[in-house]
């Protein structure tokens, strides 16, 4: 058999098999957030109401939705309300999430503020038990997600303390930066095809 | 878009009746990635999406503080307390490379239709296998340096790894098979 018919029949093998690979459940009082990203923040190092010991999150472009879960300590009391701040960087710009969780009702009041203080957006829904909130935020606000390359830095918090302790939470596209490779290449191949032509 | 077609591949027959050979392969070109991203887009990027993340998930269980999402195109790096998470869209999976690659070997003049199937489909993977070693650069760049060298490690050498490769295979596809071609005079 040729070389070339026995590497393209490898490579479609491979590809066949990679293919019929995943499927994508979401259920949960928001997501599902068995299989998302987290960090795991030490406990014991806030307060005895608001010490965070466990963020997870996940970016959802397709719904428009940014969504976080955040943990506090089982130490703690369970029946205490607790408050927790998201804020964002979003290349330059900032925003800042307010999160009130009551475990007694199960409600979460969700709010989104501007650099100025100005209210963007808020929502109330039954999100929280005693120690975990979920909350999602429309990923509009804060970025452009219909155009590739857009990225935030985390910053989760409480009264008492941060998650993680140093530094942000990083969510970035990695773009290969197309526009300036296919212009180079452009010409290669312009150049190419013209000397071919010319019998250079 | 059918009509749009129809006029393309009428047009197609014009400049080849008339031998026009170079405005055909830019007219060529042009209408075959206009219409690969018109029809097969969202299929060929789901599927990149599922090699890329189905490979960097083997990767990732070799490499500690590295933690693959394939169903969602996510990956994270962990570094000491710092954790960045990054999302595979659509300018992340090399997919406009590999349209306009497919598109100008479609029409580019080398040999026969089964060279040029051969340099597609050795062209998406090789596009690929550079895009997994890109996203590999940043993965190993930030866990041995920090979460400060992001920037530096996507948008400076990472991206110039990938050009390099990517320009690497363009110029062996187009320049060097026509000067070769020459040189023993298939044409």
């Amino acid at each position: 058999m040729n070389i070339k018919l026995k590497v393209l029949f490898v490579i479609t093998l491979i590809y066949l098999t990679f293919g019929q690979v995943y499927g994508t459940t979401a259920e949960g009082i928001l997501i599902d957030w068995s299989d998302k990203p987290y960090l795991i923040d030490k406990e014991g190092d806030g307060s005895k109401i608001d010490d965070l010991v466990k963020v997870s999150w996940y970016p959802d472009v397709v719904a428009d939705k940014l969504y976080f879960r955040l943990t506090r300590s089982s130490l703690n009391s369970a029946n205490r309300s607790w408050k927790a701040y998201i804020d964002i960087n979003s290349e330059g710009n900032f925003f800042y999430i307010d999160i009130r969780s009551n475990p007694n009702s199960g409600k979460a009041d969700i709010a989104i503020y501007n650099e100025a203080w100005v209210l963007l957006w808020k929502t109330t829904g039954y999100w929280c038990d005693s120690y975990n909130s979920e909350l999602y935020i429309p990923m509009s606000y804060i970025a452009n997600v219909s155009e590739a390359g857009y990225g935030f830095e985390i910053y989760v918090r409480t009264d008492s303390d941060k998650a993680p302790d140093v530094g942000p939470i990083i969510i970035s596209t990695i773009s290969t930066y197309p526009t300036i490779t296919l212009f180079i290449v452009f010409i290669i191949v312009i150049a190419g095809s013209l000397s071919r032509r010319k019998g250079i | 878009m059918m009509i749009l077609l129809v006029i393309w591949i009428i047009a197609l027959i014009f400049l080849n009746k008339l031998n026009l050979k170079f405005f055909k392969f830019v007219l060529g070109s042009l209408g075959t990635f206009i219409f690969l991203i018109h029809y097969t887009n969202d299929i060929l990027r789901e599927n990149i999406l599922k090699v890329l993340a189905f490979v960097l998930n083997l990767i990732g269980g070799f490499i500690t503080n590295f933690e693959v999402f394939p169903e969602y195109g996510m990956l994270t790096v962990t570094r000491t307390t710092e954790v960045i998470t990054f999302f595979l869209d659509y300018e992340c999976t090399g997919i406009l490379e590999i349209m306009v690659y497919i598109s100008l070997v479609a029409f580019y003049p080398i040999r026969g239709p089964l060279s040029k199937i051969y340099y597609m489909i050795t062209g998406i993977v090789y596009i690929t296998a550079v895009n997994l070693l890109r996203v590999m650069i940043i993965v190993f760049i930030i866990q041995g340096m920090g979460m400060k060298y992001f920037f530096f490690a996507h948008t400076v050498i990472a991206r110039l790894i990938f050009f390099i490769f990517v320009v690497t295979l363009y110029y062996r596809t187009f320049t060097l098979e026509h000067i070769v071609q020459q040189k023993v005079g298939v044409l």
